[in-house]
């Protein structure tokens, strides 16, 4: 399972389309299963995809809608009654089956479109923003439910989003798209683990990690939220800046429930500490932050690639 | 009592509207309905019951046997073939191509042009010796025609500048519908393998089939409805070989003025719309999809 990923506008959808061949790729090629597809029809290439608007036919009914690839292949019905009944199974339309689309609530629609794909048996299944339809506690759901039947099925599935989550607990392979280049491709750990840039490691983790400019003019350091420790200064603030911490006042706290996130002014940077539970700052307080070098990364200030070894 | 001044509100809202239609719609029914049973008024003989008299001299009338057969022949000439027409060049409209809002003007233009005019047109397309059509046809040996002079090609002739008129006006109907329609299913099917024609016969075309509802019965009344060009063309000559039932009622009415029998003609035709309206709407009801 692939995720393209990225922030609106990045090319991650026109990548998919090029995928499926209803977009025409001015140059390159494109290689599905060691074969050159570049000028193949999509029915040719042995994909399926589900759309953002799921694109039902609004006349058939889920039945219909499901087997209608089939139908146009010109299946017998005896070949696909049973394949009917085990897709509609699987996604849990049995009792749906006779209803149309409009009948239908968003979630069921959704799972009309990967019937669809599932029963079409093509090794690939490209999904365009499957679930950008739905609300968050659906989008959860179905978040499972796809991972599910991808790892049962065995599918290779390539998935768009914009939605960092969606991409750190389904994916495999995480690809990062900006401005229609490859910014870093690899497992979900990886990406936030070893960031390769400073955009990677803004796009991915909740609140994205700090970076701090002000500490040197040709780097910028990195350091993750959840790693930040905070201490009240009782004293005036030390002069000199520790170089694995940084002193301001706090500007806003969150309380999420499990933990809050402290957000501190630094000069011209602000810096967020993600800490357990309640907690008991308030507002306009001096606080120093620190963390240990393990949990530091520095980029450059130019490009904003990472540097591995810095001085 | 404040439902009693709301329906009293009610009405005379629609009250402006509701005597309009009753004014020149439901009376002149009735009045046509109650005149059918009555013999004409003549200055020696007023006008009396005379019960099926009318009728009766209507079915022994081969006139009017004619026009009728005249008017199907038209209608089932006329509607099919520019429901057709309108929802291929719809199609052909509605893709990308260059010059593609030149294209769609050019088909609504017959649309725009008075009646009048599209028949002054045509009587030049079909003018004996130097009309268009026999200057084409001319060259290639097949001169000689005089298309709305002749038994024969007379109905033919009118029928076709019907099609030409009606398709691009129920074009723009097909086109509005077609831009309804999501690109996104265009391109499912083409990922399920399904080529153009498929796709027309298992999508696009049902999910036009409201469209086609509305417009064919508006196709099959206007076929009973705007028979102007036939005035202007033919006069329903040669030999009433064009005549139609509004324009033999006209001809009955205010030529003949035997009100009697253009009433009763004018019930025919009436019960003729109401058949084939209430025909459509149960027969293709089933088969439409309402979105």
């Amino acid at each position: 399972m692939t995720i393209l990923l990225g922030p609106s506008g990045c090319g991650k959808s026109t990548c998919l389309r090029l995928i499926a061949g209803l977009e025409r790729a001015d140059r390159g090629t494109i290689t599905i299963a060691d074969k050159d597809v570049t000028a193949i029809d999509p029915a040719e290439r042995g994909i399926a995809m589900v759309f953002q608007s799921y694109a039902l036919f609004p006349h058939l009914t889920v039945a219909e809608n499901i087997i209608f690839g089939l139908r146009v292949r010109r299946l017998p019905k005896t070949a696909w009654v049973k394949k009917l009944t085990d897709v509609a199974k699987l996604v849990g339309l049995t009792d749906y089956l006779e209803r149309r689309p409009s009948q239908l609530s968003g979630g069921q629609r959704q799972r009309v479109a990967l019937a669809r794909a599932i029963v079409s048996e093509k090794s690939i299944c490209l999904m365009d923003e499957p679930l950008s339809n739905l609300d968050a506690q659906l989008r959860h759901e179905m978040r499972l439910e796809i991972r599910a039947l991808q790892q049962r099925l065995g599918m290779t599935m390539i998935y768009v989003t914009h939605d960092q989550t969606e991409a750190m607990t389904m994916a495999d392979r995480i690809v990062l798209m900006r401005e229609g280049k490859i910014e870093q491709s690899g497992s979900p750990s990886d990406l936030y683990s070893n960031p390769a840039s400073s955009f990677v490691a803004r796009f991915i983790g909740a609140p994205p990690m700090n970076v701090i400019s002000s500490l040197r003019s040709d780097q910028w350091r990195g350091v993750r939220p959840e790693h930040v420790k905070l201490e009240v200064l009782n004293e005036a603030p030390v002069s000199e800046p520790q170089p694995l911490g940084a002193e301001g006042i706090v500007e806003t706290i969150e309380y999420l429930g499990a933990d809050s996130v402290v957000t501190l002014r630094a000069g011209e940077d602000r810096l967020a500490a993600r800490l357990p539970g309640l907690q008991s700052f308030s507002l306009g307080q001096a606080v120093s932050a620190h963390w240990i070098p393990s949990h530091e990364f520095a980029f450059d200030a130019s490009t904003g690639r990472r540097i591995l070894y810095p001085l | 009592m404040n439902t009693l001044r709301l329906s009293l509100y009610g009405w005379l809202m629609v009250l402006p509207a509701a005597t309009l239609l009753a004014l020149f719609t439901h009376i002149p029914v009735v009045e046509s309905f109650v005149h059918s049973f009555m013999s004409t008024d003549k200055p020696k003989r007023p006008s009396r019951f005379v019960g099926l008299d009318n009728y009766d001299s209507l079915v022994a009338d081969p006139i009017f046997w004619k026009a009728l057969t005249n008017n199907l022949i038209y209608a089932l000439g006329s509607v099919p073939l520019s429901i057709a027409i309108a929802m291929m060049m719809a199609l052909f409209v509605n893709d990308k191509l260059a010059g593609r809002s030149f294209l769609r003007v050019a088909y609504f233009t017959p649309t725009i042009l008075p009646m009048i005019a599209v028949a002054n047109i045509w009587i030049f397309f079909f003018t004996p010796d130097y009309g268009l059509l026999e200057q084409i046809l001319k060259p290639l040996g097949l001169g000689g025609n005089n298309f709305l002079g002749s038994n024969n090609t007379a109905l033919l002739a009118v029928t076709i500048v019907a099609i030409w008129k009606e398709s691009g006006f129920f074009m723009i109907f097909y086109l509005a519908a077609l831009q309804q329609i999501s690109p996104d299913l265009k391109e499912a099917a083409a990922i399920e393998g399904a080529g153009r024609f498929t796709f027309f016969r298992r999508v696009t075309f049902p999910l036009l089939m409201p469209t086609t509802l509305f417009v064919m019965v508006n196709a099959l009344i206007n076929a009973f409805r705007v028979v102007d060009h036939i005035f202007v063309m033919t006069g329903g000559g040669p030999n009433n070989a064009t005549s139609v039932l509004l324009f033999r009622i006209y001809e009955v009415g205010f030529k003949y003025f035997d009100f009697g029998l253009a009433s009763a003609m004018t019930v025919v035709l009436l019960c003729v719309l109401g058949l084939v309206a209430l025909g459509q709407f149960f027969a293709l009801d089933r088969r439409v999809h309402y979105q």
